[in-house]
């Protein structure tokens, strides 16, 4: 059992022997053939690298080929002329790389050596110059003949140029993009089958499309007409218009859409053609409204100042530089009986005005192109003939640079007011000179009539003195009453004489001192004994006449006097003031006058007592005198006891 | 104090006022020599006579034909006779009469009074002042 067990290993052993001796001469046939095959596919491979090679150096791009550490072993002429560096620099790329990017060469680096190549690796480098650049690489791992990573080699491409112009192009499409959104025309941009480009915000704005211009790209169009026509006014007439556009494909710049809700749009259409072929078309909308409501009220008040200007009463003239009428209203053809037709172009100053006005008119338009406006009155014949006189007022006219361009004048006549004026400064005139006659007229009247008396007067002496022992006692008397009529007589002439005088001399206004005045009146009244004169210490200054002040005070103060039945008469002379006035008051405790009489007394003539002094006179002066300073006078008085007569003065 | 007799040349045109000159200066008894001229023309027409001149004129304001004032502007224009002391006399109070004659150069402004008495009182102080003054002689 054993043996044959034996047997059979031995057997079995052989067999193993003989199959691995087979095997193993297999083997070496085969590691033969392959260490052949390996030799020839290393030559291959060596040669390809050799031809690689020189394909590397001769290329455009920049080749590289570096240790696994970076260091730079191997690289071509377009390298040395990106980098700056040659290899006997002995440069690392690792040191070239921009500080920023160090995180991303190491995540390069991984790609690079776990999968063998890294393809499209963007970083940017400082090159030996110390410009930054941004490359692009394509890089493989380079393995030895064991197949160990030993290197790795890669183009790079300089692709800074090619990314600035990226970006400014994709900045410029941003910036356009973000212009026609913000746009503040609406815009549409469709293509040849209608369908939209691109559109904007505003767009949307004004046709109340509820979606952004971007969802709308991409949209037709073909019966978006159809589909908003409920917006405007006259919506068959948009669809139409809309369709004959698209139709047609030609330029209609300004189309006026107005929309129920009162908007008013513009629109252009635009159609796109490329080299001569149609490519679409741009719908321009822009919102009027304002622009045409401003147009529209600046034509009402344009309008309502030409129906004022053709209306108006007030002569209206335009001229140029040269004095050529350009326009007149209305009132203008009336005023100088010309039509417009008659003066259009003609110099207005020829035809219009007398020879003195015209030069006057010179001056003022010269005066007028210094930029001053002025008014002026000028004599003017009518196409008629009659002499008028106009009221000038004139201004400049500029355009629009504010340069003059002639002027505008407004005429208004004023040949009634200026006749008018005429009359009254001729009346004035004959007023005045009649007035003095008057004066004079008074001077020779009292002259001529005091003469006779005093020729009565010696008579009636003579008389008296021839007939001294002849006459009786009673004729006597008589004779006496001829003297006191005759005194009475020249009073009243002179009182006359006196009154017409107040306010017919134009005396000058002084400075009148009252305690001055007063004191006069009291030596020249020769006051009675049983009369005080009681007269305030601190009479003021006053403006006035000298001469009518003391008569104005006289005569009060004599009538006081003179009417005075007590047994001890007083005659206060006071005053008080206010800011304007000063109110002066002459009191006596004399007989009274009654409230009836208290405004007849200061009319002329009237004198309540048949005193004989008294000429009724003396207050007709006093009212007079106080009328002529602007002030008043009244009086209180209680009959028997007294009368207190008060006037102003202006301060 | 002895007072010169006087020529007095009177020009008035109202006879009554003649007569109160006259009486006046017979009441005053002065021996004064009193001409009489109606008027102005009859006043030079005298006054031509350079050998016989009056002393003194006494003139009335409002006269026909040559007024007061003209008399007394045609007397200063006269080479001689504007040498003459002339007085006016007259009713008139009128200022505007009374700057016209000062301006003309009167040598006086008598204003008559009501009262002949009056009257005399004031011919007296004038014959007196006139009659002490020292006059040029023609």
């Amino acid at each position: 059992m054993y043996e044959r067990a034996l047997a059979r290993e031995k057997a079995a052993r052989k067999e193993a022997e003989r199959i691995l001796e087979e095997k193993s001469l297999e083997l070496y046939h085969k590691s033969e053939e392959l260490r052949v095959s390996n030799s020839k596919l290393e030559d291959i491979v060596k040669e390809r690298t050799s031809e690689l090679e020189g394909v590397f150096e001769n290329i455009v791009d920049a080749y590289v080929v570096m240790e696994l550490s970076g260091n730079v072993i191997k690289m071509n002429d377009a390298a040395i002329t990106l980098l700056g560096y040659t290899l006997e620099d002995n440069f690392n790329l690792l040191d070239i790389v921009h500080p920023d990017e160090n995180d991303k060469v190491v995540e390069g680096f991984e790609v690079l050596t776990t999968k063998g190549a890294i393809t499209d690796f963007q970083i940017k480098i400082i090159v030996s110059s110390g410009s930054i650049k941004l490359v692009h690489i394509n890089a493989s791992i380079v393995f030895n003949d064991e197949g160990k990573p030993i290197a790795a080699q890669g183009i790079v491409r300089d692709i800074t140029q090619d990314k600035a112009a990226e970006q400014r192009l994709i900045d410029s499409e941003n910036r356009l993009s973000a212009l026609i959104l913000n746009l503040e025309s609406g815009i549409l941009l469709e293509d040849e089958h209608r369908n939209i480009v691109i559109t904007n915000n505003r767009f949307c704005d004004f046709f109340n499309i509820p979606s952004s211009p971007e969802q709308l790209i991409g949209v037709n169009c073909e019966h978006a007409a159809e589909d908003s026509k409920d917006l405007f006014k006259d919506p068959e007439e948009f669809v139409s218009r809309i369709n004959t556009l698209t139709r047609k494909k030609e330029q209609a710049l300004s189309d006026e859409l107005k929309l129920v809700d009162g908007r008013i749009l513009e629109r252009d259409f635009i159609p796109i053609y490329e080299e001569g072929i149609y490519k679409g078309h741009l719908w321009t909308y822009r919102d009027v409204t304002l622009r045409r409501k401003f147009r529209e009220s600046i034509e009402a008040e344009r309008q309502k100042y030409s129906d004022i200007i053709a209306n108006m009463n007030l002569g209206l003239i335009e001229v140029n530089l040269d004095d050529e009428v350009l326009m007149i209203n209305n009132s203008f053809e009336l005023l100088s009986g010309y039509t417009e037709e008659e003066l259009l172009g003609k110099k207005a100053k020829e035809i219009l005005l007398t020879p003195a006005s015209q030069k006057q008119l010179t001056q003022e338009n010269n005066d007028r192109l210094s930029g001053a406006s002025n008014s002026y009155e000028v004599q003017a014949i009518t196409k008629s003939g009659e002499l008028k006189h106009w009221l000038i007022s004139g201004a400049p006219n500029y355009n629009l640079n504010g340069k003059v361009i002639g002027s505008i004048g407004i005429h208004l006549d004023i040949t009634e007011l200026k006749s008018l004026e005429i009359q009254k400064e001729n009346l004035l005139k004959k007023l005045e000179k009649s007035n003095d006659e008057l004066q004079e007229y008074a001077h020779v009247v009292s002259h001529d009539l005091k003469s006779p008396l005093r020729s009565i007067n010696a008579l009636v002496n003579w008389i008296k003195d021839d007939n001294e022992d002849v006459f009786t006692k009673e004729t006597k008397s008589h004779l006496e009453m001829i003297d006191t009529t005759l005194e009475k007589m020249e009073q009243l002439i002179s009182d006359v004489l006196e009154y017409s005088s107040v306010g017919s001399e134009n005396a000058p206004r002084e400075k009148v001192n009252l305690q001055e005045v007063l004191a006069d009146i009291e030596t020249l009244l020769h006051c009675p004994e049983h009369i005080t004169l009681n007269i305030h210490p601190d009479l003021p200054t006053v403006n006035g006449d000298k001469v009518k002040l003391q008569q104005l005070f006289q005569n009060l103060m004599s009538n006081a006097i003179r009417y005075c039945d007590k047994e001890k008469g007083l005659i206060e002379v006071g005053f008080t003031e206010n800011k304007t006035h000063y109110t002066f008051t002459v009191k006596d405790n004399g007989i009274g006058i009654p409230k009836e009489y208290h405004d007849k007394i200061f009319k002329i003539f009237q004198s309540l007592n048949n005193h004989k002094d008294s000429t009724g006179i003396g207050l007709s002066i006093v009212k007079k005198i106080v009328d002529l300073y602007k002030g008043s006078i009244w009086l209180e008085s209680i009959v028997g006891e007294g009368t207190t007569f008060f006037f102003t003065l202006q301060k | 104090m002895g007072t010169r007799k006087l020529r007095i040349l009177l020009v008035e045109d109202d006879a009554i006022e003649v007569m109160k000159l006259k009486r006046a200066i017979a009441k005053l008894e002065m021996n004064h020599e009193l001409i009489e001229a109606k008027n102005g023309e009859e006043a030079l027409e005298i006054l031509k006579d350079h050998s016989v001149l009056p002393d003194v004129l006494f003139l009335d304001l409002n006269m026909p034909k040559i007024n007061g004032i003209e008399f007394l502007k045609i007397l200063k224009k006269d080479e001689i006779l504007r040498f003459l002391p002339t007085v006016m006399l007259t009713t008139s109070s009128n200022r505007k009469d009374i700057l016209a004659c000062y301006d003309t150069g009167v040598a006086g402004y008598i204003i008559k009074p009501l009262k002949y008495d009056h009257y005399v009182e004031k011919i007296k102080s004038a014959l007196e002042y006139w009659s002490m003054n020292e006059l040029i002689k023609a």
